[in-house]
């Protein structure tokens, strides 16, 4: 019951504080829209005077994109076919949690991915901040001071998370993945080595699952308890999450579920439309925009219902303490 | 059991399909007859063959060359694997899988030879020649001096015993594990031809060429293996612990054939009222089940659409091998047996298996049928059956969609199929010869090509698409007509391109000769582009205009059009080297048309019209007759630009980048 005591509250807050989520959409927008900018601009001088164009606004035209992919420079190559579809840009990017090829898009695109975790973090220490403290409604002033008062720790511990993905790719992903082959061997049979394979990704996957568990109760941590030291967080994190293994994987598997029906939900509805005609490219950005919004206030309902969840453990842990003293 | 009774029940029937069906010579120039063993521990095939070659050309020989291409696997010095190795630079790669016991060759451990009237059995020795490079420690070829020479006419009958070791997941050949492929396995004579043998050493970027003829091999194997091979099963037997299954078949060119024990097997007819039944026989993987109909349904019509355009089938009997993962030696062809393959999940909406089965089993025509020289003109098989298997998918399956493999790995990956994404079943190939078609051209050995690129580009791509462009220039009707002479005309025979090309100028309205010429011997590729589009109300006439006492200045002579005119101008580049004839449509904003042709030899031209409306836009090869041209979305421009695409498309991106921006934020 704990568990969906602490995602019910959760929720609350982030519905409660919503205008956080106004202030990361805004932001996120802005970042992007900066960077779509010049893209438009090229995309516009090399096909808005095209008689293709009548043909690309209905569908993707694989022949254009192999002659345009040819001379692609840049932010250019990020154009693919896989954008054409409500669960492309998706799944593009949640392969690359599992495979760590960040790079895949190109110096300038992994630059501002690596600028983002740190913007990011900014904005976690101002809504965890809010979070713990239910009496204390948002308000941009003191959104924006505890975002800047917990700022170090968070970029502590964004930085140790960079550092752990790394590793996690760098060197425990071949690890796993010289494993698989391993036992995959010579075999003949397809099927068997699939289901290896998916037995890997299914190891990376809990550990990047760990990794962001660890680290998310690191910050509640460093901002419930106001430890001074990150480092030491982690470690509470760490025997937080173990002594309270199955509340914590819990709370988060329900996050995830709701993050895996926000993809299937928002790829089936970005499939059905092909916006063709501007009141349909309207709509489809406006559904965009909210599997958008819908994804960073599923982020803040982990931090949120993590914080309601650590608060409770730790009240009735508390007392606990005492009497052993 | 039941095999057994099905076996015995048509055995003779099949027997006599195999000889009657296929045309049948008067004198074949090669007849095979072996016996052959597979050893499974020893990965290898023992065999004796008793080959019988007629000189059926118009001088004597008195030597006889051979190919041993499995040889090209038995050290790293052979040619083959030098070639394959330079121009992959992985050949480190590429010998990991031969060390220890994956080293393959063929090893002739005696040859006699006699000639009704002409000599005795006399005990010969092998002599390795490499008559296309100076490599000595390539043993691809292998010449005999005979006591005598062989007149035309006269036949000579070698008894050659040799042993194959298998290589391990050779291109195209090998074994792997218990599943064993055996292609290019036995010691095969060359072509005489022309007063000379056309027997060229096996390189990394060629296939084969050999004589047609009568088949007639007995394979024996452990019991439990289910065997698949070239030509009809006549026969079968048990002794000792082991099978042994007699195929024969008459009129092809090479033999191969499959051993593996987890096989399961389908049959199936091919059926059409205008073409002969046709057996086709599946070896499929046991977890490919679900792919049974699929397979059958891409061999069945290609059996039909390649017979009704081109020329009939004419064996009984079609063997399918779907040679599973990793083994190597899936997507060839072999008379009357093809390979072909299938991932173990596939996305749904994809056409896969679908077009490389219809393109191996497409083979059975442009290669089984069509016996052209692969080391040569590569080309007249390969480009031809990629045209022909787009033309063929293209009528049967409609458009492809771009699939993509999430989280890809060997042996594994989650397909996703974009059907927003359509592809035309020639995009691909206009694709990969934009990459490839700059440097080389056409007419050149396979092997003489700069690197692998170059070659599958003029084997593959440039050919295809050149006969889409000829079709489309000469219409479908002139073209199909064309392509069903050459293939009847050239059936059972080994054309050459200038067989083709005599075939075109033959029902071809003029003669081609000059588009064959840019074709086969021009490097480069085709892009024209429409660059500019710009329309201007027309100055009014200015000046004096008359003669005499009518002379007066232009506002003053009273015959002026009220109505206001343009001058527009289409400036049209060509981007590529090569040149072909154009034709231009320019469309007005009133809806008036004007179409012109072009000889499209200039680099850049400019189009003028005066006309009252100003131009919507023009399009250079509006009909996208041209599919040699590697950029066709730049042929068309409009007059005016529009944000609307931008937007649609920016937006996408837009999405995508926010969403990664989110999902980096995990980090954070």
């Amino acid at each position: 019951m704990k568990v969906f005591q602490a995602f019910r509250q959760g929720v609350s807050l982030v519905t409660r504080d919503r205008k956080i989520i106004g202030v990361i959409y805004l932001f996120n927008l802005c970042v992007a829209a900066i960077f779509a900018a010049p893209l438009f601009i090229l995309f516009h001088k090399q096909v808005g005077s095209l008689t293709l164009r009548d043909e690309l606004v209905a569908k993707f035209n694989y022949a254009w994109w192999s002659s345009f992919e040819f001379s692609a420079k840049g932010l250019e190559h990020t154009i693919r076919p896989a954008l054409s579809g409500g669960f492309g840009p998706l799944f593009d990017n949640l392969e690359l949690l599992l495979t760590g090829k960040f790079m895949t898009y190109g110096w300038a695109i992994f630059a501002l991915g690596l600028g983002y975790v740190f913007i990011a973090a900014f904005f976690n220490g101002g809504a965890i901040a809010l979070f713990a403290d239910e009496r204390k409604k948002f308000t941009m002033g003191r959104f924006f001071s505890n975002a800047g008062a917990f700022f170090h720790h968070m970029a502590a511990l964004a930085f140790t998370a960079l550092v752990l993905f790394f590793i996690l790719h760098k060197f425990l992903n071949p690890a796993i993945f010289a494993l698989v082959d391993m036992f995959v061997g010579d075999t003949l049979s397809q099927p068997l080595a699939w289901f290896v394979n998916l037995i890997g990704y299914l190891v990376v996957f809990d550990l990047v699952f760990l990794i962001s568990l660890i680290l998310d109760y690191a910050k509640v941590i460093v901002i419930v308890e106001k430890k001074e030291s990150s480092w030491l967080c982690i470690w509470l994190a760490v025997k937080f999450i173990f002594r309270n293994f199955i509340k914590t994987i819990g709370l988060n598997l329900l996050l995830l579920t709701g993050g895996a029906v926000l993809v299937v939900a928002g790829g089936s509805l970005l499939s059905l439309i092909q916006p063709s005609q501007l009141p349909l490219l309207l709509v489809v950005f406006v559904l965009q925009q909210l599997v958008v919004i819908a994804h960073i206030a599923l982020r803040l309902a982990f931090y949120a219902s993590e914080t309601v969840l650590y608060q409770q453990q730790s009240t009735i842990m508390a007392p606990v303490k005492k009497r052993k003293r | 059991m039941m095999d057994k009774v099905i076996v015995a029940l048509f055995l003779p029937l099949l027997n006599l399909a195999a000889y009657a069906a296929a045309p049948r010579d008067e004198q074949p120039v090669v007849s095979y007859q072996m016996n052959v063993t597979l050893n499974p521990e020893e990965k290898s095939v023992t065999g004796s063959e008793m080959l019988t070659w007629t000189n059926t050309g118009s001088s004597a020989t008195s030597e006889l060359f051979f190919h041993l291409y499995l040889n090209a696997f038995k050290n790293s010095q052979s040619t083959f694997l030098i070639e394959a190795g330079a121009s992959a630079n992985k050949r480190s790669d590429l010998f990991k899988q031969f060390s220890n016991d994956g080293w393959g060759y063929c090893d002739v451990t005696s040859i006699a030879a006699s000639s009704p009237g002409v000599f005795d059995k006399t005990s010969l020795t092998p002599t390795f020649v490499q008559p296309d490079d100076d490599n000595a420690n390539d043993e691809t070829v292998f010449k005999l001096n005979l006591p005598r020479a062989i007149a035309p006419g006269k036949s000579v009958i070698l008894n050659i015993d040799f042993i194959s070791k298998l290589p391990h997941k050779a291109p195209r050949t090998g074994y792997h594990d218990d599943f064993f492929f055996v292609g290019q396995w036995f010691p095969k004579i060359g072509v005489w031809m022309d007063g000379e043998w056309n027997c060229h050493q096996f390189h990394a970027n060629s296939e084969f060429f050999a004589d047609f003829g009568h088949y007639d091999v007995s394979i024996t194997t452990p019991p439990d293996y289910m065997v698949g091979a070239s030509g009809v099963l006549t026969d079968s037997s048990a002794q000792a612990g082991q099978k042994t299954l007699r195929f024969q078949q008459q009129n092809i060119h090479d033999f191969a054939w499959t051993a593996y024990a987890k096989y399961k097997s389908a049959t199936r007819t091919f059926e059409h009222p205008d073409l002969p039944p046709v057996k086709m026989r599946l070896l499929y993987q046991p977890e490919h089940q679900r792919y049974v109909d699929v397979f059958f349904d891409a061999a069945a019509n290609t059996l039909k659409h390649y017979g009704l355009w081109y020329t009939a089938y004419p064996y009984p009997q079609i063997t399918i091998v779907d040679t599973g993962w990793r083994t190597n030696s899936c997507g060839m062809e072999y008379p009357t047996l093809f390979t072909t393959c299938v991932e173990w999940l596939t996305a749904a909406g994809t056409l896969a298996p679908r077009g490389l089965t219809v393109h191996e089993c497409g083979h059975q025509f442009f290669y089984g049928l069509l016996g052209s020289n692969e080391f040569e003109n590569a080309w007249l098989d390969e480009g031809f059956n990629t045209y022909a298997t787009s033309r063929c998918m293209n009528v049967a399956y409609g458009d492809g969609a771009f699939t993509k493999s999430y989280l890809a790995r060997p042996g594994f990956g989650v397909p996703m199929t974009f059907k927003n994404a359509p592809q035309d079943q020639r995009d691909w190939m206009v694709n990969n010869h934009q990459s490839r078609g700059a440097h080389d051209y056409m007419d050149k050995f396979s092997w003489d090509y700069v690197d692998r690129y170059a070659y599958r580009d003029n084997a593959y791509e440039k050919p295809a698409l050149m006969l889409w462009t000829l079709e489309n220039m000469l219409g479908e009707t002139v073209f199909n007509k064309i392509m069903k002479n050459y293939a009847e005309r050239y059936a059972l025979k080994h054309p050459k391109p200038q067989d083709f090309i005599n075939v075109v100028n033959e029902f071809a309205p003029q003669n081609m000769d000059w588009f064959f010429e840019k074709m086969l011997h021009q490097p480069g590729v085709v892009d024209y582009a429409v660059s500019k589009v710009v329309s201007n109300s027309a100055q009014p006439a200015k000046g004096l205009f008359g003669h005499g006492d009518s002379i007066a200045l232009a506002d003053e002579t009273g015959d002026a059009d009220d109505a206001e005119m343009y001058e527009s101008q289409v400036h049209v580049q060509r981007l590529g080297p090569i040149s072909l004839p154009m034709e231009l449509l320019v469309t007005f904003e009133n809806g008036d048309t004007i179409e012109k042709n072009w000889d499209g030899e200039a680099p850049y031209k400019i189009f003028k019209f005066t006309n009252k409306s100003k131009i919507e836009k023009a399009e250079v090869d509006p009909y996208h007759k041209i599919w040699l041209d590697v950029n066709y979305s730049n042929n068309g421009r409009y007059r005016q630009a529009s944000s609307f695409v931008s937007f649609r498309w920016g937006a996408a991106w837009l999405f995508w980048l926010q969403h990664f921006l989110e999902t980096v934020a995990l980090f954070s």
